[in-house]
Order: C-alpha cells, then structure tokens, then sequence
C-alpha cells in the first residue's frame, strides 16, 4: 500500500471515529470555540444600547402573551381552573449563531450559556412566537431545539375556540396539532397558543396559526395544519426565558 | 504534506470566510461553497493531499467552529473530493474543464455525505431540499467562471 493511500485510509478512519466518539468528548470545546471565534467578528449584543430596548420590547410581548393566554383560560375554564402565577423567569437576549445538524430540523447554537443561567428546558421564544425548547448547554452557547423539529411535542390551545391538542411536526417540516376534540370548532386562521398543561412551556406563547382543518382517526378527533407564527429560516435574535433570581 | 505558506494562509482564509458565511446566513448548507473549489485546485495543482489531509483538517475547523459532530465534514470533504475523482478519472479525460466538473462533483457529494453523517439519526433529512447543495456550489462556480473569461479577454487585449 503506498504512503497516499495510507494517508487516505488513515484519515478516513479518525474521521469516522471522531463522528462515533467526538460528540460525546469535543461537543463543548466544538461550541466553545464557535463562540469565542464568533464574537471576535460580531459585536456583543450585551453591551449594545439597543439590547436595552429590545429586552423591554420583548418582555412587554412575554406579558402580552400571557395575559392573552390568561384571558382565554378565564373565559373557558373559570369554573373549573384559576389563573396560576407562573414561576418568576428573566429574559436573556441571545444571537442565533448557526443551524445544526441538518436543512430542517436542525437545532439552534445560541450564544447564551451556562454562565448567563441558562438550563436545560429554558423555553426559547422570538418576536414572533415560540421557538422552542434548551436542549444542551454549555458555558457560552446552548443549542435549542426548534418546535419544527420532529420528536418535539407542544401542548397547544386555540385562542377562539378553545380547541386543545398536541402540536409536532414531521420531517418535511410541516407542522400539525392532533388530537383535538370533535366536539370544539376550530376556524382557519385563528391563533394556536402554548398552554400549560403540557408542564413545560408557559401558557399564552404564540405558536402559529390554524390553515387547514383535516379529519384526524375516524370519528375520534381532528387534525389541524399549522403555519409556524416565527420564521425559522431567518431567526437571528431570541429570547431565552431563565429561572429567576428568587424562583424556586 | 508541506504546504506552502502562501497556500495554508489562503485555505485559512477560506475556513475563516466560510465560517462566517455560515454564522451570517444562519443556516448550513446555504452559503457559498467556497472551500470544497480551493481544496479541488490545491489538490489537482499543488498536491494531491491537499484532497486528503488537508480536507480533513479543514472540515475539522469547520466542525468545530460551526458546532457539528467532529468528523462530519471532514470525513464529507475526503469522500466527496475522492468520488468526484474517481468519476471523472473513469468518464473522462478532459483537463481543461475537469477543475470545474471536478468541483461541482466533489461540492455535491460532500454536501450529501455531510447531511448524511451530521443528521442524527443518520440521513434522517434526505429528501428534496437536498437540491439546495446545487445553487451553493453552482454560484460561485459561475463566477469564477465569468473572472476567468474576463481575465483572459483582458490579457488578450492588454498589450
């Protein structure tokens, strides 16, 4: 064998084993360096006046958010639930550095980390609605992982008609929300919200909206195509909701 | 392999430049390809491990610069660079349009091995958007195209 095809053959088998071995051993050093390499070309948006601004605009939208959701509940479920405070969270303004793993439904690597109190399960949400979910942190980036991507679960309520179900998309990117009961009638066009009763994300978060209405198992339940409200190919700044200082 | 400085700072700059390409456009596989071409001409003019050591240290910035599983495109950029060789070397044996054949091919396969080695599981997004590698690689491949015809028509003209 000679010395080229030797190299060859080399080569290719530490990559293989650093594609087996790498994630687990090199992941945090892989972010790590994507993230002090990044900030040597973009500003930190920390220190930017503007981040200022953009923290208050996206805090007044997280209240919006949640006392729309609030509104919902009241008038369907005041009977049966009262309004309950949800944990004391902060928002921390983060950059989206890269996609991951893949054309659509790769995560996220923020430039948000460990060090700024971010943990595994923080919600990520964007002007537009929720984003999705902190999967891996580390101490200056975390990745998120995308509603859009599939195995992701949401547990949705519709703003007008009250219709609950499952949100999850497939590997074609396309989102839908199952599970929802014959008996309430969804319209097309009509605003899908995050609700609580999943245990994970905070209710009232804008998810999308409803643009198709199918017959899910026969006669059991409804099926609902949902246009994602964030658009996930142009995201460059979100919003990562962190435990506050005085949570529990 | 000793490359020459000239040559290691120009591939430097390539990583530097895609990377950011990358990070600006938020989205893998959108960007220009602009290595996988650099890594062809190296290869073909310079030496022939351009294609093999120097793909895979490379891909293994790029890896760890963009957050992929280490190995991903290195391992893309040594197999892709190696088929479109392969290819070429049995279909043809044109020299002066192989570097561009030569490139496209390599871009394409390295792009599909990566989507299929990075996606967890395992090629898991395979499917039509795969036909975005093209446009990535057809750009600048386009361009480079047009500078060289125009260089040449100015040389020609330039006493």
């Amino acid at each position: 064998m000679d010395r080229s095809r030797s190299k060859l053959l080399n080569y290719t088998v530490i990559s293989v084993l650093l594609i087996l071995a790498g994630p687990a051993l090199l992941s945090g050093v892989g972010s790590r360096l994507g993230a002090m390499f990044a900030g040597l070309f973009f500003r930190d948006q920390g220190l930017n006046d503007d981040s200022y601004a953009r923290t208050l605009v996206l805090e007044l939208m997280l209240e919006n958010a949640m006392l729309r959701e609030a509104a919902v509940k009241t008038r369907l479920y005041r009977e049966m639930l009262g309004y309950v405070r949800l944990p004391e969270t902060r928002a921390v303004v983060a950059r989206v550095l890269y996609r991951t793993e893949g054309l659509v439904g790769g995560g996220f690597v923020v430039d948000r980390g460990e060090r700024d109190g971010v943990v595994p399960g923080s919600v990520c949400i964007a002007s537009g609605g929720l984003v999705g979910i902190v999967d891996r942190v580390n101490e200056a980036s975390c990745t998120v992982l995308p509603i859009t991507m599939p195995g992701v679960l949401v547990s949705a309520v519709c703003g007008e008609s009250g219709a609950m179900g499952l949100v999850s998309s497939g590997v074609d990117g396309a989102m839908e929300m199952s599970h929802v009961d014959l008996a309430v009638s969804p319209r097309v066009g009509e605003q899908v919200l995050t609700s609580r009763f999943g245990g994970v994300y905070p209710d009232g978060i804008v998810i999308g909206f409803v643009s198709g209405i199918e017959a899910g198992a026969p006669g059991l339940d409804l099926v609902l195509q949902i246009e994602p409200a964030v658009d996930f190919r142009r995201l460059g700044e979100v919003l990562v909701l962190v435990p506050g200082d005085d949570a529990e | 392999m000793k490359p020459s400085t000239t040559d290691a700072t120009v591939v430097s700059l390539a990583v530097v430049i895609q990377f950011l390409m990358e990070a600006t456009l938020g989205r893998l596989l959108v960007a220009p390809n602009i290595l996988v071409p650099l890594l062809v001409y190296l290869s073909m003019n310079r030496s022939v491990e351009w294609g093999v050591e120097g793909a895979f240290f490379v891909g293994l910035c790029l890896d760890f610069l963009t957050n992929q599983p280490p190995g991903a495109t290195s391992l893309a950029l040594i197999l892709g660079i190696l088929a479109a060789r392969g290819i070429l070397s049995k279909t043809t044996a044109a020299g002066g349009v192989s570097f561009y054949f030569h490139a496209i091919l390599a871009s394409v396969f390295s792009d599909i091995l990566f989507i299929i080695f990075a996606s967890r599981p395992p090629g898991v997004f395979l499917g039509a958007r795969v036909l975005l590698v093209f446009p990535r690689i057809a750009v600048p491949m386009m361009l480079l195209a047009v500078a060289q015809t125009a260089l040449i028509r100015f040389r020609r003209v330039s006493p």
